[in-house]
């Protein structure tokens, strides 16, 4: 016997005052179960979330120390972000 | 206005500082790890700027780390108008930063969190209101 037939054996053996109490509960359990599923899928993904930026920060780290790179000062950064900013707007809007 | 319930946009400069986990803007960092409580856009200069800096396979990661939160993080793939461009040149801005601030005002953008000095400091008038990241963690900290 499922868990599903035994709980419905069980509902229609209950006296019929007892029975919209009784699915009241099963319904609340219900909405509990599904809440924890949610939220626990929500951690999850936030976790594989910190997990894949981390990764990815590691990545690019470790590529910019191969190219002696990864010890520049921000406002060097700054002036090639800058720098790459007005060549891609020169090329796209000339 | 708060930034927890309004689309922002993130400038490249954050994005990379942030990738880069550059250590004296360690807040650019802390706010990336944050994009799970925003609602982040990414006009098309700031796509382009990205592969600039990022090699095709960071780029593959990357995408795969903004397509965990769809409905919180997406792309835009609108080119800006020119008479926003001439626009925003008037009020100052270099070519690069005209072409930003009219592809945020095309999307009614608010906020834009940029660590570049020459739009939170320099232009006067823009159609938003420019954050630097540490500014914006301390929106998200009011805001839980």
């Amino acid at each position: 016997m499922t868990y599903q037939e035994a709980l419905t054996y069980e509902i229609n053996s209950l006296p019929p005052v007892l029975l919209p109490e009784v699915l009241d509960f099963v319904l609340f359990l219900k909405i509990k179960a599904r809440i924890t599923d949610d939220s626990l899928s929500e951690k999850i993904r936030e976790l594989q979330f910190q997990q894949e930026l981390q990764a990815l920060s590691q990545a690019y780290r470790a590529r910019l120390s191969k190219e002696g790179k990864l010890e520049q000062k921000a406002e060097e950064v700054m002036a090639t972000l800058k720098q790459t900013r007005e060549d891609i707007a020169a090329n796209e809007y000339r | 206005m708060n930034i927890d319930n309004q689309w922002i946009v993130l400038d490249t400069n954050i994005w990379i500082f942030g990738l880069r986990n550059q250590p004296d803007h360690p807040a650019c960092y802390q706010l990336l790890q944050c994009l799970n409580k925003l609602y982040v856009k990414t006009p098309y200069q700031v796509f382009l700027e990205l592969p600039a800096n990022l090699h095709p396979d960071e780029m593959k990661r990357f995408f795969r780390l903004l397509h965990l939160y769809p409905n919180r993080i997406e792309l835009s793939w609108k080119k800006a108008e020119l008479a926003l461009i001439k626009k925003h040149r008037n009020l100052g801005c270099k070519l690069g930063d005209a072409v930003i601030a009219s592809q945020l005002e095309m999307m009614n953008i608010k906020t834009l969190v940029s660590e570049n000095r020459d739009f939170y400091e320099e232009i006067m008038g823009l159609p938003f209101r420019v954050l630097r990241a540490e500014e914006a963690l301390r929106e998200i900290d009011i805001a839980e």
